[in-house]
C-alpha cells in the first residue's frame, strides 16, 4: 500500500490554475465533462466537509507537556528513592522487595520516556528514526513489565499470606530472580515488532512528524476489544482474585496491624482501578466509534480524543503512585529510608530515633517473625 | 500445584500483552473524511486540491479539494474517474 513509494512524498497541493491546466489537456473524448459538471453540490446527499485536529492538536501542546513534566519529576524522584534504598539493603532482599524494585525500576524508564513524548507533542518528532526505535521500545517494555510486576506482587502476597509459603528462603528468591529475569526478557521480546515497526512518519493530516508504529491497522483494529478486555480486566481480575483471598485470610486472623492491611490492600486495588478504568471506557467508545455503533463526527471525535489524552496520562500518573502504595507503606522500608537520610544528612539523628521507634515497639507484640515479614509488604 | 497456578497466570498475562496498544506510539484512527465523498466537482471551482496518503492515522488515500469561492474543503472520492484523475496529476506533478 504505497510502502514503495518515496517518503517525502505524503502531501502534495494542486493549485486550480494547475488543475485547470491538467485537465484542459485531457481530450474531451477520454473525460466526459457534461456528467461531471451535471453534479451540483446542493445536488449532493449531505457532503460532510472534512474533521480538523487544531483542537486535539493545541489541548495536547498545553496539557501533555505540563502533566508529563509532573509524572517525569513525581516518578523519577519516588522511584528513584525505592531503588535507592532496596539497593542499600545489606541481606537478601525478600520476594515482594524484589519485584518492588523491579517495579520501581519499570516505572523510572517508563516516566524517563515521557519528556520525549511532550516534545513530539509541542513540535513534531525532532529525534528521528533511531531514536524513536529506542524510546518506543523502552516505553513499551516498562508498560509491560510495569503491570507484569504489579501483578506479581499480588501473587507473591497471594501465597505468602494464604498459603504461608515463605518465597523468600534460600531455594526461592533464585526463583524470584528467574521469574524477574524471564519477565524482562518476555518484555524485550514482546517489544520486537515495534523495534521493527516504529517509524517517524510524517502525516500529512495533522501536518507534523510523529513516531508511531508503521502497521496496516486494519487488523490491529479488529483485535481492539479483545486488547482491552486482556489488557486490562485480566491483570485487574488477578489482583482482585489475589487481594480477596488475602483479605478473607486476614478477617479470619488475629493480628495487630490487620486493619491496616485490609485499607493498603483496598487503596492498591483501587488506584489501579481508579487510574486505568477512565482510559478503558474511552477506548471502548472509541472502539464503538471505530465499528460505527457510535456516530462518526468530527466533534464528537475530537472530544474522544482529548479524554483519550487525559486518560492516558492518568494511567501513566499510576506509574507515581506505586512507590506510595507498594514500598512506603511499610514500616520496615520506611525506616531504611530515614536510615539512608540520615547517612546522607538530610535529617539528624534525634529525628531518626524518633520515628523509627514506633516500629521496635511493634517488634515485640503478638506478632510472630513470619507473619510480620508477610505483613511488612503490605 | 502453586507453581502451576503461578505459571497458567503468567501464560494468561503473555497473551494478554502480545495484543496491547501502547499509547504514545499508537496512533488513532482518524481519518478527514467522513460520510460519503463527493463523486465529483465542477473543475473550475477547485481553488485547490491537497491528496493524503494512507498513513498511520487513516489508512485510506483522501483527496480534499477546496472549493470557490467561499473556500470550502469537501472529500472528493479517490476512486471515482475525477479524483484519481487529480490524484493522479498530483503524482504527476511531484515527478
Amino acid at each position: 500500500m504505497g510502502n514503495n513509494m518515496d517518503h517525502d512524498y505524503y502531501k502534495q497541493n494542486l493549485d486550480s490554475k494547475e488543475i485547470s491546466d491538467f485537465f484542459g489537456n485531457i481530450s474531451s473524448g477520454y473525460f466526459n465533462y457534461s456528467d461531471l459538471n451535471d453534479y451540483n453540490e446542493s445536488e449532493m446527499c449531505c457532503p460532510v466537509p472534512p474533521c480538523k485536529f487544531y483542537t486535539i492538536q493545541a489541548f495536547e501542546k498545553t496539557f501533555l507537556p505540563f502533566f508529563y513534566a509532573l509524572i517525569f519529576v513525581v516518578g523519577l524522584c519516588g522511584n528513584g528513592m525505592v531503588i535507592a534504598v532496596l539497593l542499600r539493603a545489606k541481606e537478601t532482599l525478600p520476594g515482594t522487595d524484589v519485584f518492588i524494585f523491579n517495579l520501581a525500576f519499570a516505572d523510572s524508564l517508563l516516566v524517563a520516556t515521557l519528556p520525549f513524548w511532550a516534545v513530539q507533542a509541542v513540535h513534531s518528532w525532532v529525534f528521528g528514526d533511531f531514536l524513536c526505535k529506542v524510546i518506543g521500545g523502552i516505553f513499551k517494555i516498562n508498560f509491560y513489565s510495569s503491570i507484569f510486576f504489579l501483578v506479581c506482587i499480588s501473587f507473591d502476597r497471594y501465597l505468602s499470606i494464604v498459603y504461608v509459603i515463605r518465597m523468600y528462603n534460600r531455594s526461592n528468591s533464585c526463583w524470584i530472580l528467574c521469574i524477574s529475569l524471564a519477565i524482562w526478557v518476555l518484555c524485550v521480546l514482546l517489544t520486537v515488532p515495534d523495534f521493527v515497526y516504529l517509524k517517524k512518519e510524517y502525516d500529512s493530516r495533522q501536518n507534523t512528524s510523529s513516531c508511531s508504529l508503521n502497521l496496516a491497522s486494519s487488523w490491529k483494529n479488529n483485535l481492539r476489544i479483545f486488547n482491552q478486555v486482556v489488557a486490562f480486566f485480566l491483570p485487574l481480575l488477578a489482583m482482585a482474585y489475589c487481594y480477596t483471598h488475602i483479605i478473607c485470610t486476614l478477617r479470619r486472623s488475629k493480628g495487630f496491624q490487620k486493619q491496616k492491611a485490609l485499607r493498603v490492600i483496598l487503596a492498591v486495588v483501587a488506584v489501579f482501578f481508579l487510574c486505568w478504568t477512565p482510559y478503558h471506557l474511552v477506548m471502548l467508545i472509541d472502539t464503538l466509534i471505530y465499528f460505527e455503533i457510535l456516530e462518526r463526527n468530527c466533534e464528537w471525535e475530537s472530544k474522544v480524543d482529548i479524554a483519550e489524552t487525559v486518560t492516558t496520562s492518568l494511567g501513566f500518573f499510576h506509574c507515581c503512585l506505586n512507590p506510595l502504595l507498594y514500598a512506603f507503606v511499610g514500616i520496615k522500608f520506611r525506616n531504611r529510608f530515614l536510615e539512608l537520610l540520615e547517612k546522607l544528612g538530610c535529617v539528624n539523628h534525634r529525628f531518626l530515633k524518633k520515628h523509627t521507634h514506633l516500629s521496635s515497639r511493634r517488634k515485640d507484640s503478638t506478632w510472630s517473625e513470619s507473619t510480620e515479614a508477610s505483613y511488612t509488604g503490605l | 500445584m502453586m507453581k502451576k497456578v503461578f505459571f497458567t497466570t503468567l501464560l494468561l498475562l503473555l497473551c494478554a500483552f502480545v495484543t496491547i496498544q501502547g499509547m504514545p506510539t499508537s496512533k488513532r484512527q482518524r481519518c478527514l473524511c467522513r460520510g460519503k465523498d463527493l463523486p465529483s466537482v465542477q473543475i473550475h471551482r477547485i481553488a485547490e486540491a491537497e491528496f493524503h496518503r494512507p498513513s498511520a492515522s487513516c489508512d485510506r488515500e483522501e483527496l480534499i479539494v477546496t472549493l470557490k469561492p467561499k473556500g470550502r474543503k469537501k472529500c472528493l472520492n479517490v476512486n471515482l474517474e475525477q479524483g484519481r484523475i487529480i490524484k493522479e496529476a498530483i503524482m504527476k506533478k511531484k515527478k
